[in-house]
């Protein structure tokens, strides 16, 4: 039934419209852009960021590298990187632990890890925690032990919830040391 | 499961001082006795007169010719007219001293495993001259481990030879078929009834467990000896130059992801590492270049990691700990993934290139100690 009355209308009774026509007026509108070709070679860089792999930083080309005669273009002025806040500095790294300092520090961590913990003793010789963690990370395993065991016992209070939040932020954490996203 | 490897092995060197000789194995310290070598001797403690009285031979070329698997092999690699279908079916032949008496493919798949490592590595060395020594051997195992060798062998369209006599008997196939499949299956092996998906290991297989309780199956090894043996064949027939060509065409122009290969532990501290040993005279500057949304849900900071005014890497993060990380990990890879080009912008030339100059070489400085 269908397929007869189809078969029997024609194609020429449909009017036939390249563009729809509508309020918009396509060829008059603001908005008809048309691309301009700049003429000759452009640089046109990616969006993204680079990729380590496409391109090596010109501060760890060697100098023998035919890249270096190239024109640099995305480098910034020293301005430009200078008004950008600062979140680490290499050349704030400070040498003012000496030999007797670390000596007493170890010793004292020894002795008693439950009353020195690594607080105290970054308060006590006035530098930071992340310091005292390295140098008496060996001293004490039994310590180490311990506090591993209070933790797990910790976690075993956690929600089921909790503990996915801490594994998903873990695994994240690895994902940022790997370069992915 | 290792405890009882090693009892098994114990034991069986107990049993072995009671049979009639000593063979020097493939492994250094164990002395194994090997029946199949038909050892004879006049004197026990005489070494000199110590003779194996086995009897190989390679398969007559007239036989092989008769073999639609192995001629249908031969020109689907293209392999060169000089290449000798003979040779073919040695190269997939893994049975150590078998039944039928023919030579096997062990000489063969040392040779072409030399020549592998050797091409891959050259390889490799030039075109990532700084990668760690940790991630240069996974890209050399992820080119030519026996996983890769075994799955390039399969999509070569190598069969395994699983028909048992009696089958190869009753289905009146030609005596030549199975000259042209990969054989490493022992008789007895090919007659038991195998469920998909569960995996027995035998008493040979229980031995090659290792350390790290890693198992490759049988067949993996074999595929992977068997392409290993067509490229020692390759060379044997044509020389290097064609070797070199084929390991090239098959092996190394597989796309090999080499930065996914990277896992950082403290890499702040190794690129401040880095760039110590590298003697820039501006200290490494971690720097925050844009951000937007801090004290919304879905903030996004981009952080660059700086030396001077030189931007090292980049780093898109949603917290200012991400960004930093990210940058600097950024920094890092684009230092160890860096590829020398030659002064007209094409790839270096190779070691066993002609016209290769050692002095235009890029040299890697080494790992970092963090």
């Amino acid at each position: 039934m269908l397929r007869t009355q189809i078969r029997r209308y024609s194609v020429k009774d449909i009017p036939f419209e390249a563009v729809p026509r509508n309020r918009y007026n396509q060829s008059r509108s603001a908005f008809n852009f048309k691309p301009k070709a700049t003429p000759g070679l452009v640089h046109n860089p990616s969006h993204a960021i680079f990729q380590p792999s496409q391109r090596t930083p010109r501060a760890f080309l060697p100098p023998s590298d035919p890249r270096l005669k190239l024109k640099d273009v995305l480098s910034m002025s020293r301005e430009d990187v200078e008004e950008c806040p600062l979140i680490y500095n290499a050349s704030q790294r400070e040498y003012d632990l000496t030999p007797e300092i670390v000596s007493e520090i170890v010793e004292l961590r020894t002795q008693d890890p439950a009353t020195w913990t690594v607080g105290k003793l970054a308060k006590k010789f006035g530098i930071e925690q992340h310091k005292v963690n390295v140098l008496t990370a060996t001293v004490s395993k039994e310590r180490k032990t311990q506090l591993e065991g209070e933790l797990n016992d910790i976690k075993t209070k956690w929600s089921r919830n909790k503990l996915k939040g801490r594994n998903d932020r873990s695994k994240r954490k690895q994902m940022w040391l790997r370069n992915e996203f | 499961m290792l405890r009882q490897v090693i009892k098994r092995t114990a034991a069986k060197n107990i049993s072995l001082v009671r049979t009639s000789g000593y063979v020097a194995s493939r492994s250094y310290h164990v002395t194994k006795f090997d029946s199949r070598l038909k050892t004879e001797y006049q004197l026990l403690t005489d070494y000199s007169s110590y003779k194996h009285t086995i009897y190989t031979h390679r398969l007559p070329e007239s036989t092989a010719e008769q073999c639609p698997l192995l001629i249908a092999l031969h020109s689907r690699l293209n392999l060169p007219k000089e290449y000798q279908l003979s040779t073919l079916s040695q190269a997939l032949n893994m049975q150590q001293f078998g039944s039928d008496g023919l030579a096997n493919n062990f000489g063969l798949s040392t040779l072409g495993k030399n020549l592998l490592s050797y091409y891959t590595c050259e390889y490799l060395v030039m075109q990532y001259p700084r990668l760690p020594m940790a991630v240069h051997n996974t890209a050399v195992d992820a080119y030519m481990g026996k996983l890769t060798l075994a799955e390039i062998g399969k999509s070569w369209g190598i069969e395994v030879d699983t028909v048992s006599k009696l089958q190869h008997f009753l289905s009146q196939e030609p005596e030549a078929m199975k000259y042209g499949r990969l054989r490493f299956q022992l008789e007895e092996e090919k007659n038991t009834v195998k469920e998909d998906g569960v995996y027995e290991l035998s008493q040979v297989e229980m031995e090659s467990v290792d350390t790290n309780n890693e198992f490759i199956p049988k067949e993996i090894e074999a595929y992977a000896s068997a392409v290993q043996a067509v490229i020692g064949g390759l060379y044997t027939h044509v020389g290097e130059n064609a070797t070199k060509a084929f390991i090239h065409d098959h092996i190394l122009s597989r796309k090999l992801p080499v930065d996914k290969m990277f896992q950082f532990s403290k890499p702040t501290r190794e690129l401040v590492r880095l760039c110590d040993k590298l003697g820039f005279t501006d200290p490494v500057e971690l720097r925050l270049i844009a951000e937007t949304g801090r004290l919304s849900a879905h903030a996004v900071y981009v952080a660059g990691a700086f030396v001077g005014k030189e931007k090292l890497g980049e780093g898109v993060g949603s917290s200012l700990k991400e960004a930093k990380t990210r940058a600097v990990v950024n920094a890092l890879m684009g230092y160890y993934l860096y590829s020398p080009i030659d002064q007209d912008g094409n790839e270096p030339k190779l070691p066993s290139e002609a016209g290769y100059v050692f002095e235009e070489a890029s040299v890697g400085g080494g790992d970092v100690a963090i």
